[in-house]
């Protein structure tokens, strides 16, 4: 079973649970940018969620099914699968926010480079992103049975995005401190997989904006010497010579990750036993599917049907979805 | 045995660091290496990967198979036990560079700048023995310590848009291995046709976080010889186990 990408561009990448264990040699772990949605996509058609599928990204892409195939789709805004008859045109545009997953049965086939599938465009490992015209074949060979399924509600986004404090929290003084978790900090057009980069105050660092290089996790939020904090995502370097005051939690990457240019977002500070409660209830949310799931009539949807569906769906609201 | 006593920190949810200073010293880069060996042999449930930096031991791992107070525990008694110098044998490398005005750009103002040949300059280089301290900002791209105090330099105040990959270099009181092109404030010493970092070869990476390296002078001639072996995936520097 296959889909063709008939339109593509950078923001399209396959991706699984990232290149694990060659961090130390300064490779990025890259891996998906919302998480929780790639498992999602994954889970309700029974794959492992680290399974490789595809991330399409903000500028869209335009997917043909090369056979019978049924796929899953997965956002904060809404998750189910689609069975497409051979021939039948898809197009995918993420809407309300940054990225939407695609699984197929079994996940993506692929070679492997140091473990993963994922890609990194910077250093080209896995390659940079998918081409036009690229066939991707599914695991899976049998076909699908029984309905299509959608997932009646996904968990709703936090107000605030948790961050643990640390490594470098002493390298702000009360007033940044005060700065970094008060301000309501503008998500910039710069932002990509290797970080969001954010606008608002400068925050002054009174020890300067150099550190003995350290190595970096997922969701750091690293203030260079302009005072401009960055939350660095998938795509990230590994060591770096920056500050990094505040981490986020892993339980709210995703959130950030799908955070539209121009929306804000507000840090606060929690516990790791917090954070690991908040991770521990996504993980439990994800194991109810496809249990939990409904079941969508007997037929399956046209893409016309999704379209419609499309047109539907309100505007992007920080409370509601993710 | 090592002495330091780490502090250990929360990186997120899902990594901690062990920090053993503050600085690039190599004693306090043995305990990170220390650290890594104990934890490698036998690592704890839940310890996803390590990546060892000049003094500190990033630890990422699994919140849903540990917690962050079951490993920082598992750290401090490792720690108290006393961590051994990193066991057996290290690996010391020489790796070919070629000097020569057409790879080391910065070689000549190098020279001026400290009042001397660049012979001298290359000499202090290539005589020095260098230890691996990380590697960081792409893959492979290798963070030296040990260059003598007569080469330390600031770095560039304007940044080239391009040195090539394979590019030797240093900056402040460190020295570099790049492996990919890249834009530079560091001054360019030459190049090695060795490809550190190959992802078609199997090893992709050259180099262990620890090993010495060492820096070996080689003609024009000869590095047109080892480059076009280097293309072919071989790895073109000789290596000896030390202790």
């Amino acid at each position: 079973m296959s889909l063709r990408i008939e339109k593509s561009n950078p923001s399209v990448t396959i991706q699984d649970q990232g290149r694990i264990g060659f961090q130390r040699y300064g490779v990025s772990p890259s891996g998906p940018m919302d998480w929780f949605s790639h498992a999602i996509a994954n889970h309700l058609l029974g794959n492992e969620a680290g399974a490789a599928a595809l991330e399409i990204g903000p500028l869209g892409a335009t997917v043909k099914a090369e056979s019978d195939i049924r796929i899953a789709i997965a956002s904060p805004i809404e998750a189910r699968t689609v069975t497409l008859a051979q021939g039948e045109l898809l197009p995918l545009i993420p809407s309300g926010c940054n990225y939407l997953y695609v699984a197929l049965p079994g996940g993506i086939a692929g070679n492997q480079v140091m473990g993963s599938q994922a890609m990194h465009r910077r250093s080209g490992l896995g390659g940079s992103h998918v081409e036009p015209g690229q066939l991707l074949h599914a695991n899976k060979l049998e076909q699908a049975r029984g309905p299509d399924l959608r997932l009646p509600a996904l968990p709703k986004a936090p107000q605030r995005l948790r961050v643990i404090e640390g490594p470098q929290a002493s390298h702000l003084n009360e007033e940044s401190r005060a700065l970094l978790y008060g301000t309501d900090w503008t998500v910039s057009a710069r932002s990509d997989r290797m970080g969001l980069r954010l606008e608002g105050p400068a925050l002054s660092l009174p020890h300067g904006a150099d550190i003995v290089s350290d190595g970096i996790a997922t969701g750091a939020i690293q203030v260079p010497g302009d005072g401009h904090p960055i939350l660095l995502m998938a795509d990230r370097q590994t060591t770096g010579g920056y500050p990094k005051p505040a981490v986020m939690i892993r339980a709210d990457l995703p959130c950030a990750a799908q955070l539209p240019i121009g929306s804000t977002l507000r840090f606060t500070p929690c516990s790791t036993a917090q954070a690991h409660e908040a991770l521990k209830s996504l993980n439990n949310f994800l194991q109810t599917i496809p249990k939990n799931a409904k079941a969508i009539g007997n037929v399956a949807l046209t893409s016309a049907d999704l379209l419609a569906l499309n047109l539907i769906d309100g505007a992007f609201n920080a409370q509601n979805g993710y | 045995m090592l002495a330091i006593k780490p502090t250990i920190k929360a990186v997120g949810d899902c990594a901690l660091t062990v920090e053993f200073g503050n600085t690039i010293d190599p004693d306090i880069h043995d305990n990170v290496l220390a650290l890594m060996q104990a934890l490698e042999t036998a690592p704890p449930a839940g310890m996803v990967e390590l990546v060892p930096t000049y003094r500190a031991l990033l630890i990422h791992y699994d919140p849903l198979q540990t917690s962050d107070v079951a490993l920082t525990k598992h750290i401090a008694d490792l720690a108290n036990k006393g961590l051994a110098r990193a066991d057996g044998t290290r690996h010391r490398w020489h790796v070919p560079v070629c000097y020569d005005e057409e790879y080391g750009f910065d070689l000549a103002d190098l020279a001026d700048a400290k009042q001397t040949s660049v012979d001298e300059i290359v000499r202090l280089h290539h005589e020095a023995s260098f230890r691996l301290y990380m590697m960081g900002f792409a893959p492979g791209v290798a963070y030296l310590g040990g260059l003598p105090e007569a080469l330390h330099t600031p770095r560039r105040a304007n940044p080239r848009a391009e040195v090539p990959a394979n590019a030797i270099m240093l900056g402040g009181a460190q020295s570099l291995i790049l492996t990919v092109a890249m834009p530079s404030g560091w001054h360019v010493l030459g190049s090695t046709p060795l490809d550190s970092f190959n992802p078609a070869r199997d090893p992709a990476f050259v180099f262990g976080i620890g090993d010495e390296i060492r820096f070996q002078p080689i003609s024009k001639i000869e590095h047109s010889k080892l480059r076009a072996r280097s293309d072919k995936g071989e790895i073109v520097a000789e290596c000896e186990a030390v202790k």
